[in-house]
């Protein structure tokens, strides 16, 4: 697409603030995109890294779990499992990283708990929600292990939700970019250099059609 | 204050229930399917998915990924993990970059 313009003085001098518009946003949106990108791939190596240490936390938790399912019976199971447990409860607050908004999350713990209060420590300090004497402690192991993974699983959670944030922002910044760069600017000189090179004609032939006039002029 | 659904096979998200994870057992498309229709409707943060599961409701979990919550997390599956959800951050940093940066010289 061409940027019609009419080939008058005026007119130059708003191609040319145009230009230096459009180079402005571009830097700024290259320092934008640029930005975005270091917090992106830093969080993005930590996401991985994450997602490892859960899939094997996992695996091992899913291992108890079945071996606690092997010797109990179903029914002992399910009725053990039918009570939920204390934590679970997700606090949501936002923070802002070059103005897209990503969600952080935490876990809540239930202050139901009277032993967390006495050791402090948070990990211990769940009761279970079952009664011991039909559970076996493979249960409890099993369970154990798959409370010590929720938190875990809540961070990748928020950080895999501020990846695809950040990841649709990236991108669109990446096109905002480009469009300038390699559409607009381009398309905005060309427009200068063709309303320049129209002036400089009418120049030249209102010289020569003066020179013209004088030699016409001086004749009589 | 919202909380963690887990949805997937009975066996997989069981282990969940006593943390405090509302589990969602199912065992067919079409259970599973009811379910995420119930997680939507109620106050969830996080939606855990397994693997199998995610496979089978992509479509449907597809429009989540673009909603504020909740949070759409896939977990490895309990038998065979198959890096779904590994598969889904390669894409998004792919998209992203504009080019896999995440795993490149690894395969």
């Amino acid at each position: 697409m061409k940027i019609r313009a009419n080939a008058t003085r005026q007119e130059l001098t708003r191609l040319k603030a145009r230009i230096r518009m459009a180079q402005r946003g571009h830097r700024l949106l290259k320092d934008k995109r640029d930005q975005l990108m270091r917090e992106f791939l830093s969080i993005v190596h930590e996401s991985r890294k994450l997602r490892q240490e859960i899939e094997e936390r996992l695996t091992a938790a899913y291992r108890s779990f079945s071996l606690a399912r092997a010797v109990l019976s179903p029914s002992v199971l399910e009725e053990a499992l039918m009570v939920p447990g204390g934590a679970g409860e997700i606090s949501v607050s936002y923070r802002h990283i070059m103005n897209v908004v990503v969600p952080e999350m935490e876990i809540q713990r239930r202050d139901d708990g009277e032993l967390q209060d006495r050791d402090g420590d948070e990990d211990k300090g769940m009761l279970p929600s079952y009664g011991l004497a039909s559970t076996s402690s493979d249960l409890d192991e099993a369970i154990a292990k798959f409370q010590g993974i929720l938190p875990l699983l809540v961070r990748l959670s928020h950080i895999e939700r501020t990846i695809h944030l950040l990841a649709d922002e990236i991108e669109k910044t990446r096109r905002r970019v480009n469009a300038l760069e390699h559409v607009l600017i381009p398309e905005l000189e060309q427009a200068v250099k063709d309303v320049e090179m129209r002036l400089e004609e009418i120049e030249r032939a209102n010289i020569s059609r003066l020179m013209k006039i004088k030699e016409i002029v001086r004749a009589h | 204050m919202p909380k963690v659904a887990v949805l997937g096979q009975r066996d997989a998200v069981l282990g969940f229930k006593a943390s405090g994870v509302v589990a969602f057992p199912a065992d067919n498309p079409n259970e599973a399917r009811e379910h995420l229709r119930a997680i939507l409707k109620g106050d969830y943060a996080i939606l855990l998915v397994t693997e199998e599961i995610a496979e089978i409701l992509e479509k449907d979990l597809e429009p989540l990924y673009d909603m504020p919550k909740p949070v759409v997390t896939i977990l490895p599956d309990a038998r065979k993990p198959r890096g779904v959800g590994m598969e889904l951050l390669r894409k998004r940093v792919e998209r992203a970059v504009g080019a896999d940066i995440l795993f490149k010289g690894e395969e």
